[in-house]
Protein backbone atom coordinates (compact mmCIF):
# COMPACT_ATOMS: atom_id res chain seq x y z
CA UNK A 1 0.00 0.00 0.00
CA UNK A 2 2.82 2.07 0.07
CA UNK A 3 2.84 2.93 -3.07
CA UNK A 4 -0.42 3.98 -3.22
CA UNK A 5 -0.10 5.77 -0.14
CA UNK A 6 2.33 8.34 -1.46
CA UNK A 7 1.14 9.07 -4.69
CA UNK A 8 -2.64 9.67 -3.47
CA UNK A 9 -3.44 12.12 -5.32
CA UNK A 10 -2.53 11.24 -8.52
CA UNK A 11 -4.04 7.78 -8.43
CA UNK A 12 -7.60 9.47 -7.09
CA UNK A 13 -7.73 12.07 -10.00
CA UNK A 14 -6.88 9.21 -12.59
CA UNK A 15 -9.12 6.88 -11.38
CA UNK A 16 -11.59 9.79 -11.76
CA UNK A 17 -10.87 10.36 -15.12
CA UNK A 18 -11.04 6.59 -15.58
CA UNK A 19 -14.56 6.60 -14.44
CA UNK A 20 -15.63 9.58 -16.78
CA UNK A 21 -14.14 8.08 -19.87
CA UNK A 22 -15.37 4.61 -18.87
CA UNK A 23 -19.08 6.41 -18.48
CA UNK A 24 -18.80 7.85 -22.21
CA UNK A 25 -17.09 4.88 -23.52
CA UNK A 26 -20.04 2.15 -22.20
CA UNK A 27 -22.72 4.23 -22.61
CA UNK A 28 -23.79 3.34 -25.66
CA UNK A 29 -21.56 0.27 -26.16
CA UNK A 30 -23.35 -2.15 -28.27
CA UNK A 31 -21.90 -5.23 -27.23
CA UNK A 32 -20.09 -6.26 -23.66
CA UNK A 33 -16.75 -4.94 -23.25
CA UNK A 34 -14.30 -7.87 -22.72
CA UNK A 35 -13.47 -7.39 -19.21
CA UNK A 36 -17.87 -7.47 -18.13
CA UNK A 37 -17.59 -10.59 -20.69
CA UNK A 38 -14.87 -12.51 -19.02
CA UNK A 39 -16.35 -11.91 -15.58
CA UNK A 40 -20.14 -12.68 -16.78
CA UNK A 41 -18.85 -16.10 -18.33
CA UNK A 42 -17.31 -16.80 -15.04
CA UNK A 43 -19.87 -15.44 -12.53
CA UNK A 44 -22.37 -16.80 -13.93
CA UNK A 45 -22.15 -20.48 -13.30
CA UNK A 46 -21.39 -19.58 -9.66
CA UNK A 47 -25.01 -17.25 -9.59
CA UNK A 48 -26.80 -19.81 -11.36
CA UNK A 49 -26.01 -22.54 -8.57
CA UNK A 50 -26.68 -20.46 -6.04
CA UNK A 51 -29.92 -19.58 -6.82
CA UNK A 52 -30.88 -23.31 -8.17
CA UNK A 53 -29.31 -24.10 -4.62
CA UNK A 54 -31.59 -21.98 -2.63
CA UNK A 55 -34.37 -23.41 -5.04
CA UNK A 56 -33.71 -26.30 -3.61
CA UNK A 57 -33.87 -26.04 -0.30
CA UNK A 58 -37.09 -24.37 -0.49
CA UNK A 59 -38.75 -27.06 -2.33
CA UNK A 60 -37.39 -29.52 0.07
CA UNK A 61 -39.17 -27.29 3.24
CA UNK A 62 -41.93 -27.09 1.49
CA UNK A 63 -42.41 -30.49 1.14
CA UNK A 64 -42.44 -31.51 4.54
CA UNK A 65 -44.79 -28.52 5.70
CA UNK A 66 -47.15 -29.40 3.29
CA UNK A 67 -48.04 -33.52 4.11
CA UNK A 68 -50.71 -32.63 7.20
CA UNK A 69 -52.46 -30.39 4.58
CA UNK A 70 -52.56 -32.72 1.67
CA UNK A 71 -55.34 -34.74 2.89
CA UNK A 72 -58.11 -31.79 2.69
CA UNK A 73 -56.78 -30.51 -0.41
CA UNK A 74 -57.41 -33.98 -1.85
CA UNK A 75 -60.76 -33.43 -0.67
CA UNK A 76 -61.24 -30.11 -2.24
CA UNK A 77 -59.90 -31.16 -5.57
CA UNK A 78 -61.88 -33.61 -5.85
CA UNK A 79 -65.19 -31.30 -5.54
CA UNK A 80 -62.85 -29.01 -7.72
CA UNK A 81 -62.48 -31.28 -10.35
CA UNK A 82 -66.15 -31.93 -11.08
CA UNK A 83 -67.24 -28.24 -11.18
CA UNK A 84 -63.82 -27.94 -13.59
CA UNK A 85 -65.18 -30.38 -15.95
CA UNK A 86 -68.26 -28.50 -16.36
CA UNK A 87 -65.85 -25.26 -16.83
CA UNK A 88 -64.28 -27.08 -19.46
CA UNK A 89 -67.08 -27.87 -21.71
CA UNK A 90 -67.92 -24.25 -21.50
CA UNK A 91 -64.35 -23.12 -22.16
CA UNK A 92 -64.15 -25.33 -24.90
CA UNK A 93 -67.47 -23.30 -26.90
CA UNK A 94 -65.83 -20.05 -25.91
CA UNK A 95 -61.84 -20.93 -27.38
CA UNK A 96 -63.89 -21.93 -30.98
CA UNK A 97 -65.40 -18.77 -30.94
CA UNK A 98 -61.69 -17.75 -29.85
CA UNK A 99 -59.82 -19.23 -32.75
CA UNK A 100 -62.41 -17.59 -35.07
CA UNK A 101 -61.96 -13.94 -34.08
CA UNK A 102 -58.24 -13.90 -33.72
CA UNK A 103 -58.17 -15.38 -37.34
CA UNK A 104 -59.78 -11.93 -37.92
CA UNK A 105 -57.14 -10.01 -35.93
CA UNK A 106 -54.35 -10.58 -37.80
CA UNK A 107 -51.64 -9.45 -35.99
CA UNK A 108 -52.67 -11.24 -32.44
CA UNK A 109 -52.46 -14.32 -33.92
CA UNK A 110 -48.69 -13.48 -35.65
CA UNK A 111 -47.91 -13.53 -31.94
CA UNK A 112 -47.90 -17.33 -31.27
CA UNK A 113 -45.42 -18.34 -34.64
CA UNK A 114 -42.50 -16.35 -33.07
CA UNK A 115 -39.62 -18.76 -31.79
CA UNK A 116 -38.95 -18.40 -28.13
CA UNK A 117 -36.34 -19.79 -25.99
CA UNK A 118 -37.02 -20.14 -22.41
CA UNK A 119 -34.31 -18.51 -19.99
CA UNK A 120 -34.35 -18.28 -15.98
CA UNK A 121 -33.25 -15.43 -13.58
CA UNK A 122 -30.17 -16.18 -11.89
CA UNK A 123 -29.13 -12.52 -10.81
CA UNK A 124 -30.49 -9.32 -10.13
CA UNK A 125 -29.12 -5.76 -9.95
CA UNK A 126 -27.18 -5.18 -6.96
CA UNK A 127 -28.95 -1.71 -6.33
CA UNK A 128 -32.11 -0.73 -5.20
CA UNK A 129 -32.97 1.81 -7.78
CA UNK A 130 -32.97 0.29 -11.17
CA UNK A 131 -34.76 -2.91 -12.35
CA UNK A 132 -32.42 -4.83 -14.38
CA UNK A 133 -31.70 -8.81 -14.54
CA UNK A 134 -29.20 -11.34 -15.95
CA UNK A 135 -30.74 -14.67 -17.48
CA UNK A 136 -28.73 -17.57 -17.91
CA UNK A 137 -29.06 -17.25 -21.56
CA UNK A 138 -26.45 -15.72 -23.85
CA UNK A 139 -25.06 -15.57 -27.79
CA UNK A 140 -24.82 -19.78 -27.49
CA UNK A 141 -27.88 -20.04 -27.48
CA UNK A 142 -28.86 -17.72 -30.24
CA UNK A 143 -29.64 -14.81 -28.35
CA UNK A 144 -29.01 -10.82 -29.28
CA UNK A 145 -29.11 -7.50 -28.18
CA UNK A 146 -32.66 -5.79 -28.36
CA UNK A 147 -34.49 -9.23 -28.80
CA UNK A 148 -37.52 -8.96 -26.67
CA UNK A 149 -38.15 -10.75 -23.26
CA UNK A 150 -41.85 -11.73 -22.38
CA UNK A 151 -44.01 -14.24 -19.98
CA UNK A 152 -46.93 -15.97 -20.23
CA UNK A 153 -48.53 -12.37 -19.18
CA UNK A 154 -47.22 -9.84 -21.13
CA UNK A 155 -43.76 -8.21 -21.96
CA UNK A 156 -41.06 -8.02 -19.66
CA UNK A 157 -38.08 -5.70 -21.13
CA UNK A 158 -35.91 -6.61 -23.58
CA UNK A 159 -31.94 -7.41 -23.49
CA UNK A 160 -29.36 -4.42 -23.31
CA UNK A 161 -26.67 -6.53 -23.19
CA UNK A 162 -25.85 -10.10 -24.56
CA UNK A 163 -22.58 -12.43 -23.03
CA UNK A 164 -21.51 -15.60 -24.17
CA UNK A 165 -23.18 -17.57 -21.51
CA UNK A 166 -25.58 -14.23 -20.04
CA UNK A 167 -27.60 -11.64 -21.27
CA UNK A 168 -28.67 -8.75 -19.48
CA UNK A 169 -32.42 -7.55 -19.38
CA UNK A 170 -34.00 -3.90 -18.37
CA UNK A 171 -37.45 -4.29 -17.86
CA UNK A 172 -40.03 -2.22 -18.53
CA UNK A 173 -40.19 -0.96 -15.32
CA UNK A 174 -36.88 0.32 -15.47
CA UNK A 175 -36.43 4.17 -17.16
CA UNK A 176 -33.91 3.54 -19.29
CA UNK A 177 -36.93 2.21 -22.70
CA UNK A 178 -39.62 3.69 -24.29
CA UNK A 179 -42.19 1.16 -25.50
CA UNK A 180 -44.42 2.97 -28.53
CA UNK A 181 -47.76 1.26 -26.94
CA UNK A 182 -51.08 1.60 -28.16
CA UNK A 183 -54.94 1.00 -25.86
CA UNK A 184 -56.32 -2.19 -27.36
CA UNK A 185 -59.47 -0.91 -27.31
CA UNK A 186 -59.38 2.60 -28.67
CA UNK A 187 -56.11 2.10 -30.61
CA UNK A 188 -54.70 5.26 -29.25
CA UNK A 189 -50.89 5.55 -29.25
CA UNK A 190 -48.39 6.77 -26.70
CA UNK A 191 -45.29 5.53 -24.73
CA UNK A 192 -44.62 3.57 -22.42
CA UNK A 193 -41.56 3.51 -20.07
CA UNK A 194 -40.73 3.01 -16.74
CA UNK A 195 -41.21 5.28 -13.66
CA UNK A 196 -38.79 5.43 -10.80
CA UNK A 197 -40.98 7.90 -8.75
CA UNK A 198 -43.91 5.32 -8.74
CA UNK A 199 -42.14 1.84 -8.03
CA UNK A 200 -43.26 -0.92 -9.79
CA UNK A 201 -45.59 1.36 -12.04
CA UNK A 202 -44.85 2.35 -15.37
CA UNK A 203 -46.03 5.98 -17.87
CA UNK A 204 -47.80 6.37 -20.48
CA UNK A 205 -46.98 9.46 -22.11
CA UNK A 206 -48.12 11.70 -25.02
CA UNK A 207 -51.55 10.27 -25.46
CA UNK A 208 -53.81 12.44 -27.77
CA UNK A 209 -55.65 14.69 -25.72
CA UNK A 210 -58.95 13.65 -26.95
CA UNK A 211 -58.27 10.19 -26.34
CA UNK A 212 -60.76 7.95 -24.74
CA UNK A 213 -58.54 5.89 -23.05
CA UNK A 214 -60.14 5.12 -19.35
CA UNK A 215 -58.99 2.81 -16.36
CA UNK A 216 -58.57 -0.73 -16.84
CA UNK A 217 -57.70 -0.33 -21.12
CA UNK A 218 -55.55 -2.91 -22.27
CA UNK A 219 -51.84 -1.83 -23.19
CA UNK A 220 -50.00 -3.64 -25.76
CA UNK A 221 -47.36 -2.75 -27.90
CA UNK A 222 -47.75 -1.01 -31.40
CA UNK A 223 -46.98 -1.84 -34.69
CA UNK A 224 -44.69 1.24 -35.17
CA UNK A 225 -41.34 -0.45 -32.95
CA UNK A 226 -38.31 -1.54 -34.71
CA UNK A 227 -37.46 -3.98 -31.38
CA UNK A 228 -41.11 -4.94 -30.03
CA UNK A 229 -43.33 -6.95 -32.06
CA UNK A 230 -47.12 -5.82 -32.45
CA UNK A 231 -49.72 -7.17 -29.78
CA UNK A 232 -47.72 -7.86 -26.91
CA UNK A 233 -49.60 -7.32 -23.28
CA UNK A 234 -47.34 -4.42 -21.50
CA UNK A 235 -49.88 -3.81 -18.72
CA UNK A 236 -53.61 -2.09 -17.54
CA UNK A 237 -54.57 1.33 -17.54
CA UNK A 238 -54.96 2.09 -13.46
CA UNK A 239 -55.39 6.54 -13.83
CA UNK A 240 -55.64 8.78 -16.49
CA UNK A 241 -54.65 12.62 -15.88
CA UNK A 242 -53.78 15.11 -17.64
CA UNK A 243 -50.77 16.29 -18.53
CA UNK A 244 -49.20 19.65 -16.98
CA UNK A 245 -49.10 21.08 -20.17
CA UNK A 246 -52.41 20.22 -20.61
CA UNK A 247 -51.71 19.27 -24.62
CA UNK A 248 -51.62 15.52 -24.21
CA UNK A 249 -52.77 13.03 -21.71
CA UNK A 250 -50.65 10.53 -19.05
CA UNK A 251 -51.22 7.50 -17.51
CA UNK A 252 -50.18 5.52 -14.52
CA UNK A 253 -49.93 1.73 -16.37
CA UNK A 254 -49.91 -1.37 -13.92
CA UNK A 255 -47.62 -3.92 -15.58
CA UNK A 256 -49.21 -7.38 -16.83
CA UNK A 257 -46.45 -8.95 -15.72
CA UNK A 258 -45.90 -9.53 -11.24
CA UNK A 259 -41.76 -8.25 -11.68
CA UNK A 260 -41.68 -8.83 -7.87
CA UNK A 261 -42.07 -13.21 -8.24
CA UNK A 262 -40.45 -13.45 -11.75
CA UNK A 263 -38.03 -16.19 -12.32
CA UNK A 264 -38.25 -17.45 -15.58
CA UNK A 265 -38.83 -15.68 -18.68
CA UNK A 266 -38.90 -16.26 -22.75
CA UNK A 267 -36.93 -14.61 -25.12
CA UNK A 268 -37.94 -14.26 -29.26
CA UNK A 269 -35.44 -15.23 -31.16
CA UNK A 270 -37.43 -14.82 -34.70
CA UNK A 271 -36.17 -11.74 -36.59
CA UNK A 272 -38.74 -9.40 -36.76
CA UNK A 273 -38.18 -6.51 -38.29
CA UNK A 274 -38.49 -8.97 -41.42
CA UNK A 275 -41.98 -9.01 -39.93
CA UNK A 276 -42.02 -5.05 -39.61
CA UNK A 277 -41.95 -4.11 -43.41
CA UNK A 278 -44.58 -6.72 -44.41
CA UNK A 279 -46.74 -5.01 -42.13
CA UNK A 280 -45.76 -1.75 -43.05
CA UNK A 281 -46.71 -3.12 -46.78
CA UNK A 282 -49.99 -4.23 -45.94
CA UNK A 283 -51.01 -0.73 -43.66
CA UNK A 284 -50.21 1.14 -46.63
CA UNK A 285 -51.73 -0.56 -49.08
CA UNK A 286 -55.05 -0.72 -46.99
CA UNK A 287 -54.89 3.11 -46.76
CA UNK A 288 -54.30 3.44 -50.43
CA UNK A 289 -57.22 1.82 -50.74
CA UNK B 1 -2.67 -12.68 0.72
CA UNK B 2 -4.22 -9.42 1.68
CA UNK B 3 -5.36 -8.76 -1.58
CA UNK B 4 -6.72 -11.72 -2.49
CA UNK B 5 -8.18 -12.18 0.56
CA UNK B 6 -10.03 -8.69 -0.79
CA UNK B 7 -10.66 -10.05 -3.99
CA UNK B 8 -12.70 -12.88 -2.41
CA UNK B 9 -14.71 -10.89 -0.35
CA UNK B 10 -15.74 -9.06 -2.79
CA UNK B 11 -16.64 -11.50 -5.49
CA UNK B 12 -18.65 -13.15 -2.79
CA UNK B 13 -20.13 -10.04 -2.01
CA UNK B 14 -21.55 -9.66 -5.23
CA UNK B 15 -22.80 -13.08 -5.49
CA UNK B 16 -25.11 -13.24 -2.47
CA UNK B 17 -25.89 -9.71 -3.50
CA UNK B 18 -27.46 -10.31 -6.62
CA UNK B 19 -28.66 -13.48 -6.22
CA UNK B 20 -29.56 -14.69 -2.33
CA UNK B 21 -30.15 -10.92 -1.09
CA UNK B 22 -33.23 -11.13 -2.89
CA UNK B 23 -34.76 -13.67 -1.06
CA UNK B 24 -34.48 -11.27 1.86
CA UNK B 25 -35.98 -8.08 1.10
CA UNK B 26 -37.66 -5.62 3.28
CA UNK B 27 -40.17 -3.23 1.85
CA UNK B 28 -38.66 -4.01 -1.85
CA UNK B 29 -34.99 -2.81 -0.45
CA UNK B 30 -32.08 -4.82 0.04
CA UNK B 31 -29.18 -4.27 2.02
CA UNK B 32 -26.20 -3.62 0.32
CA UNK B 33 -23.33 -5.49 1.11
CA UNK B 34 -20.71 -4.75 -0.85
CA UNK B 35 -21.13 -1.14 0.59
CA UNK B 36 -20.60 -2.77 4.04
CA UNK B 37 -17.72 -4.47 3.03
CA UNK B 38 -15.77 -1.19 1.74
CA UNK B 39 -16.92 0.73 4.82
CA UNK B 40 -15.35 -1.77 7.27
CA UNK B 41 -12.49 -2.63 5.22
CA UNK B 42 -11.82 1.96 5.36
CA UNK B 43 -12.29 1.23 9.30
CA UNK B 44 -9.99 -0.94 9.78
CA UNK B 45 -7.38 0.11 7.16
CA UNK B 46 -7.53 3.84 6.56
CA UNK B 47 -8.49 5.55 3.85
CA UNK B 48 -6.34 4.16 0.98
CA UNK B 49 -7.70 1.03 0.97
CA UNK B 50 -10.79 1.61 1.66
CA UNK B 51 -10.68 4.14 -1.84
CA UNK B 52 -8.55 0.96 -3.46
CA UNK B 53 -11.78 -1.29 -1.94
CA UNK B 54 -14.10 1.15 -3.07
CA UNK B 55 -13.31 1.59 -6.78
CA UNK B 56 -12.91 -2.27 -7.11
CA UNK B 57 -16.33 -2.70 -5.34
CA UNK B 58 -17.86 -0.31 -7.54
CA UNK B 59 -16.66 -1.33 -10.30
CA UNK B 60 -18.13 -5.37 -9.54
CA UNK B 61 -21.55 -3.50 -8.85
CA UNK B 62 -21.08 -1.66 -12.23
CA UNK B 63 -20.52 -5.02 -14.76
CA UNK B 64 -24.21 -5.75 -15.07
CA UNK B 65 -25.87 -1.77 -14.74
CA UNK B 66 -26.18 0.11 -17.39
CA UNK B 67 -22.70 2.12 -18.06
CA UNK B 68 -19.32 1.66 -16.01
CA UNK B 69 -18.21 4.07 -13.77
CA UNK B 70 -20.85 5.72 -11.22
CA UNK B 71 -20.67 3.17 -8.96
CA UNK B 72 -17.13 3.26 -9.00
CA UNK B 73 -16.71 6.99 -8.65
CA UNK B 74 -18.87 7.07 -5.85
CA UNK B 75 -17.58 3.99 -4.03
CA UNK B 76 -14.10 5.35 -4.28
CA UNK B 77 -15.54 8.55 -2.92
CA UNK B 78 -17.30 6.69 0.59
CA UNK B 79 -14.40 4.46 0.67
CA UNK B 80 -11.89 7.44 0.82
CA UNK B 81 -14.05 9.68 3.08
CA UNK B 82 -14.96 6.36 5.56
CA UNK B 83 -11.47 5.80 6.03
CA UNK B 84 -10.46 9.55 6.51
CA UNK B 85 -13.57 10.14 8.94
CA UNK B 86 -12.74 7.51 11.04
CA UNK B 87 -8.96 8.24 11.61
CA UNK B 88 -8.39 7.69 15.87
CA UNK B 89 -12.07 6.31 16.64
CA UNK B 90 -11.98 2.67 18.95
CA UNK B 91 -12.46 -0.02 15.85
CA UNK B 92 -13.51 -2.64 18.26
CA UNK B 93 -16.97 -0.50 19.40
CA UNK B 94 -19.71 -1.96 17.82
CA UNK B 95 -21.41 2.17 18.15
CA UNK B 96 -18.67 3.01 14.92
CA UNK B 97 -18.93 0.80 12.30
CA UNK B 98 -22.98 0.65 12.59
CA UNK B 99 -23.02 4.46 12.37
CA UNK B 100 -20.41 4.98 9.89
CA UNK B 101 -22.21 2.34 7.59
CA UNK B 102 -25.38 4.36 7.92
CA UNK B 103 -24.03 7.38 7.10
CA UNK B 104 -22.00 6.24 3.87
CA UNK B 105 -24.96 4.07 2.75
CA UNK B 106 -26.76 7.82 2.75
CA UNK B 107 -23.88 9.32 1.32
CA UNK B 108 -23.19 6.70 -1.32
CA UNK B 109 -27.02 6.89 -2.34
CA UNK B 110 -27.06 10.46 -2.25
CA UNK B 111 -24.18 10.76 -4.80
CA UNK B 112 -26.22 8.10 -6.79
CA UNK B 113 -29.26 10.19 -6.78
CA UNK B 114 -27.93 13.49 -7.99
CA UNK B 115 -25.09 12.86 -10.54
CA UNK B 116 -27.63 10.02 -12.32
CA UNK B 117 -31.41 9.91 -11.18
CA UNK B 118 -31.83 13.86 -10.76
CA UNK B 119 -30.03 14.49 -14.30
CA UNK B 120 -33.18 12.01 -15.47
CA UNK B 121 -35.25 14.40 -14.59
CA UNK B 122 -37.06 13.33 -11.07
CA UNK B 123 -36.87 16.20 -8.83
CA UNK B 124 -39.06 14.05 -6.00
CA UNK B 125 -36.14 13.76 -3.44
CA UNK B 126 -38.67 13.54 -0.49
CA UNK B 127 -39.81 10.05 -2.57
CA UNK B 128 -36.60 8.57 -2.81
CA UNK B 129 -35.51 9.63 0.28
CA UNK B 130 -38.16 7.81 2.01
CA UNK B 131 -38.97 5.10 0.07
CA UNK B 132 -35.48 3.90 -1.25
CA UNK B 133 -32.49 5.53 0.95
CA UNK B 134 -34.13 5.16 4.68
CA UNK B 135 -34.71 1.99 4.42
CA UNK B 136 -32.03 1.09 3.23
CA UNK B 137 -29.47 2.73 6.04
CA UNK B 138 -31.64 1.37 8.44
CA UNK B 139 -31.47 -2.05 6.95
CA UNK B 140 -27.55 -2.05 6.43
CA UNK B 141 -26.75 -0.80 10.11
CA UNK B 142 -28.61 -3.60 10.63
CA UNK B 143 -26.60 -6.36 9.31
CA UNK B 144 -23.60 -4.36 9.89
CA UNK B 145 -22.28 -6.12 12.75
CA UNK B 146 -22.44 -9.74 11.72
CA UNK B 147 -20.09 -8.84 8.24
CA UNK B 148 -17.89 -6.22 10.39
CA UNK B 149 -17.46 -8.97 12.97
CA UNK B 150 -15.82 -11.82 9.88
CA UNK B 151 -13.90 -9.09 8.45
CA UNK B 152 -12.37 -8.00 11.57
CA UNK B 153 -11.58 -11.42 12.33
CA UNK B 154 -10.22 -11.49 8.70
CA UNK B 155 -8.51 -8.89 9.36
CA UNK B 156 -6.50 -9.42 12.59
CA UNK B 157 -5.49 -12.94 10.98
CA UNK B 158 -3.92 -11.10 8.00
CA UNK B 159 -2.45 -8.43 10.52
CA UNK B 160 -1.29 -11.34 12.58
CA UNK B 161 0.33 -13.04 9.88
CA UNK B 162 1.92 -10.40 8.34
CA UNK B 163 3.22 -9.03 12.14
CA UNK B 164 2.01 -5.82 11.37
CA UNK B 165 1.43 -3.34 13.77
CA UNK B 166 -1.57 -1.01 13.41
CA UNK B 167 -0.38 2.88 14.10
CA UNK B 168 -3.02 3.66 16.77
CA UNK B 169 -2.96 7.61 16.87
Amino acid sequence: MNFFENNKKLFIILATIFCLVAALYTVNRVKPTFIENTFGFIITPVQKFNTSAVGWFRDKADYFNGISDLQDENESLKQELEETKVELNRLEMVEQENTNLTGLLDIRSRYSQYTMVAANIIAKDTGNWYDTFTIDKGSKDGLEKNMVVLTGDGLVGRIKQCGYNYAMVTSIIDDTDAISAKSLRTDDLGYVSGDLANKGMCKMEYIDNTAEITEGDEVITSNLSEIFPPGITIGYIQEVYSDSSALTKQATVKPAVDFKHLDSVMVITTDFSHDYAEIEETTTQQTTE
Amino acid sequence: MRYLSYAVLLIVGYVLQSTLFELITILDIKPDLILIIIVSIALLRGETEGAVMGFFGGLLMDTFAHFIGINTFIGMITGFLAGLLTKGFYKENPFVPVTAVFISTFFYNFAFYVLNILLEGYTQFGYFFNTIILREMVYNALITLPVYGIIYFINSLLEDKEHYKRKLF
